[in-house]
């Protein structure tokens, strides 16, 4: 299965997604990742995660795996991504839950990052938002699916 | 429950010390919260939200200051890999030398048995405040939630799960984790 990194929305930052706007079962926008040697250098470089699995295919294999693969900083911040596209600069992220990585996210794979909205509620005046995330790797989970909850402002607040 | 195997006692310490802190593992980031570092972090995630780079933007989204993403807790708790006075860690010229220490290598007890990889398996994380410019991150506690030997497709080891949370120079907690890790001994590569 093959994702199109093209298909990646380009944000408008100036407009602020609005919590009564938010529907049980609205799907985020996938966030297609293609995860090149290059891009893993620079996440390496960026995380300052230097454990060598994630930059020396050889050291990769001595330790039982395939290849080079995606640090968890990296994909961590891959979701961060998709939902702050979601909330938008008002959002906040309050919890990622479940965050379980089931399979190496390999160098020369291109992952998705994919999520859904599972709750909605007014807390103590407060928008909150449950979203189930996971990250797709050749059109199985490789990441999750875990629980997030975010904020979002009030039709009254924005 | 996975079937008995002798090597697996050599995890029976850890086992009986679920629910142990053992602490001394504050990690205190090696430089204060800036531009530079969020605006590397954000930059292969090709995430472009403006309240990490701009400060106008931060402020009009509510935020104190440019803020950091929340995935760079745990790059911002690092401490540095070396500094003036530390001795050397780069002693070896072979392709694959590992450092003499590195600062991502999880500490593992002295109780563990003797392990030659790892990798995380999981986190569970909740932001309690922001982190934003100027500020600075330390990494505090660690304590032991589970431990499960098990045989993977990787190698023999074990599964952990740790608790710990960051805290900001104020003494402020703003994040707590739990993180999960495997610890092995790879198979032998035929």
């Amino acid at each position: 299965m093959t994702y199109d990194v093209t298909k990646n929305v380009k944000v408008d930052w100036s407009i602020q997604p609005i919590f009564e706007d938010v529907v049980v079962g609205q799907e985020l926008n996938d966030v297609i990742i293609p995860i090149s040697v290059y891009r893993l250098i620079c996440a390496v470089a960026a995380t300052r995660d230097f454990n060598a699995i994630h930059h020396n295919t050889e050291v990769a294999r001595a330790n039982g795996v395939d290849d080079m693969y995606a640090m968890t900083t990296f994909l961590l911040g891959t979701w961060e991504r998709a939902l702050r596209e979601f909330i938008g600069a008002k959002g906040r992220i309050n919890k990622i839950e479940g965050f379980r990585m089931r399979s190496f996210n390999l160098v020369g794979s291109t992952v998705a990052v994919r999520g859904r909205v599972i709750e909605t509620r007014v807390e103590d005046g407060v928008g909150r938002v449950d979203i189930e995330m996971w990250t797709e790797n050749d059109g199985k989970p490789s990441i999750g699916p875990g629980r997030c909850t975010v904020t979002m402002p009030l039709r009254s607040e924005a | 429950m996975a079937e008995h195997e002798a090597w697996m006692d050599d995890w029976q310490a850890m086992i009986d010390a679920v629910g142990t802190e053992f602490g001394g593992n504050v990690m205190a980031g090696a430089d204060d919260v800036d531009k530079s570092a969020i605006r590397r972090f954000q930059e292969p995630l090709e995430a472009g939200c403006p309240i990490h780079t701009d400060r106008d933007a931060a402020l009009a989204a509510g935020f104190s200051d440019i803020v950091a993403p929340v995935a760079s807790f745990m790059m911002f708790q690092l401490p540095p890999m070396w500094k003036e006075g530390d001795a050397p860690i780069f002693t070896d010229g072979a392709r694959n030398a590992e450092p003499a220490r590195s600062a991502v290598k999880p500490n593992m007890p002295s109780i563990a048995p003797p392990t030659t990889a790892y990798f995380a398996t999981d986190i569970d994380f909740e932001f309690l405040d922001d982190l934003v410019l100027g500020d600075h991150l330390t990494r505090r506690g660690n304590r032991l939630i589970s431990c499960e030997p098990k045989r993977t497709a990787v190698g023999i080891g074990a599964f952990t799960k740790w608790e710990a949370e960051y805290v900001n120079q104020r003494g402020e907690v703003i994040g707590k984790i739990r993180t999960g890790l495997y610890h092995y001994n790879p198979h032998e590569v035929a």
